[in-house]
């Protein structure tokens, strides 16, 4: 994995973060962000622009690219690096969660 | 002319400001339909509605790569999927983009700190790019004088010539213009930054808890008395600089207040036998290192800091009813001033040794 990749990404932003989760089946930008509000509740809504710039940056940077593109509707994919990524947060989140709660209790 | 379309002419510095009037308009019943020469607006008559107004731009930069030459058909396309449509453009090509405000949606076009940023940030690269063509502008037609002059063989009565008052002239203007573009750039950056509601916290814009009073006063006595006058009336400042104040409307009683100065914090000290606050390789006077002995002192004797101007002076205050102890001998203050003495001076000497420079070399030009 690429020093640079890393450096950058870890630690992941939530934003980051749930849209590569959300694309581990091709979906376009629309279905990413109704994907992400129903998984957390309506917690994380992404705007327009946001999620606009997030696939921008993600796909220059091969983490996820673009699989298939009807009109202007562009249908995105998680990419094998983008995989090996996001596990390593995934792991990454597991520890700090269990550094909180050896100090603080569940 | 349809009898369901109005125009109105408006210009807009700020554009927070443009995008709830806009906002407004619609909550009245007219929605933007075209716009000319960034002031002339028309609207059509609908239902009042409530509408969320963005504006964005898509700006090129010098070596777009594929992705960025597709970058606005793309943004607005997905722009479009998630529910705004574009109103219309101006000249300068922003984008004016609106969606029905729904409740619980996302009703923001940037919904988080960073991407605002990336968007505020597209603002501040145009009018930063718009103010270095103004520069080339500059230089260029400074160029042409200077070879003009040399053409001439720099004949002196040549310079009351008309073709170097226009260059004067466009000179001054384009100066001119790179200042107000780098201004606009800051402010839309600051704009963007923060969401609609953040702003009109901010700037009180509905709420009337704030006002902001333009006055000059260099008197301290007349500062006293203007904000005495001003708590009678149940306003307290907030915060002050050299031309505006700025109050809250507040409770609590009324206050007094007094005002300290590097030269005045010295002085105490000196009066005590400690050392005074100097450092010599502070030429250009922008250490602050006395503020913090001040706020030492005063908050000792019960005063509450209230705002400063820069490092000049502090404005401390005090219940009036309390029995505070005057930071300052006989209860002097400082006079209130734009720039410190010796920053003065450096401009001075130097504007004069400027021009004695530029007459002598005219002096020998003509001989």
């Amino acid at each position: 994995m690429n020093d640079q990749i890393l450096k950058k990404y870890i630690p992941m932003t939530e934003s980051t973060y749930y849209t590569l989760v959300a694309l581990k089946d091709p979906r376009h930008g629309y279905a990413i962000m109704q994907f992400i509000s129903e998984l957390t509740e309506k917690r994380i809504q992404m705007g327009t622009g946001t999620l606009y710039t997030m696939l921008g940056r993600l796909v220059d940077d091969k983490l996820i690219n673009i699989v298939s593109q009807d009109n202007n509707k562009k249908v995105y994919h998680i990419t094998e690096e983008g995989t090996e990524l996001i596990k390593k947060e995934i792991s990454r989140l597991a520890y700090q969660l269990e550094n909180g709660e050896q100090i603080y209790g569940k | 002319m349809e009898n369901n379309t109005i125009k109105k002419t408006k210009l807009f510095l700020s554009i927070m400001k443009e995008k709830i009037w806009l906002e407004q308009m619609a909550l009245e019943g007219y929605k933007l339909i075209k716009m000319n020469m960034g002031m002339r607006y028309t609207f059509e008559k609908i239902e009042p509605t409530r509408l969320i107004y963005e504006i964005d731009r898509f700006n090129l930069p010098k070596n777009p790569t594929l992705s960025e030459i597709k970058s606005k058909a793309d943004s607005l396309s997905m722009a479009e999927e998630m529910g705004w449509q574009i109103a219309v453009h101006d000249e300068d090509l922003n984008y004016y983009l609106y969606k029905e405000y729904v409740e619980g949606d996302i009703n923001e076009l940037y919904n988080d700190q960073e991407s605002r940023l990336v968007h505020a940030e597209k603002y501040r690269k145009r009018y930063s790019f718009a103010a270095k063509q103004m520069l080339n502008i500059i230089i260029l037609i400074n160029i042409m004088l200077i070879l003009v002059g040399v053409a001439d063989g720099f004949s002196f009565y040549k310079i009351g010539s008309a073709y170097t008052w226009i260059v004067v002239g466009c000179t001054m203007y384009s100066a001119i213009m790179i200042i107000i573009f780098n201004k606009m750039g800051d402010l839309y950056y600051k704009e963007f930054s923060m969401t609609e509601e953040e702003w009109l916290q901010k700037n009180d814009y509905f709420n009337n808890n704030t006002k902001k009073v333009t006055k000059f006063i260099l008197k301290s006595k007349s500062l006293q008395e203007f904000l005495k006058k001003e708590g009678e009336n149940g306003w307290h400042p907030k915060k002050i600089s050299f031309l505006k104040y700025t109050f809250v409307k507040g409770s609590g009683g009324e206050y007094q207040y007094i005002m300290d100065s590097k030269y005045l914090t010295n002085k105490r000290l000196k009066a005590i036998g400690a050392n005074i606050i100097k450092d010599s390789k502070d030429i250009g006077d922008m250490g602050n290192d006395w503020q913090v002995q001040s706020v030492n002192d005063a908050e000792q004797l019960g005063w509450e800091f209230v705002s400063a101007i820069e490092n000049k002076m502090i404005l401390y205050r005090a219940p009036k009813e309390n029995n505070v102890e005057q930071l300052n001998q006989n209860g002097k203050m400082p006079h209130i001033g734009i720039l410190s003495y010796k920053v003065s001076l450096i401009f001075i000497i130097s504007g004069s040794v400027g021009f004695l420079i530029g007459l002598a070399g005219a002096k020998l030009l003509i001989r």
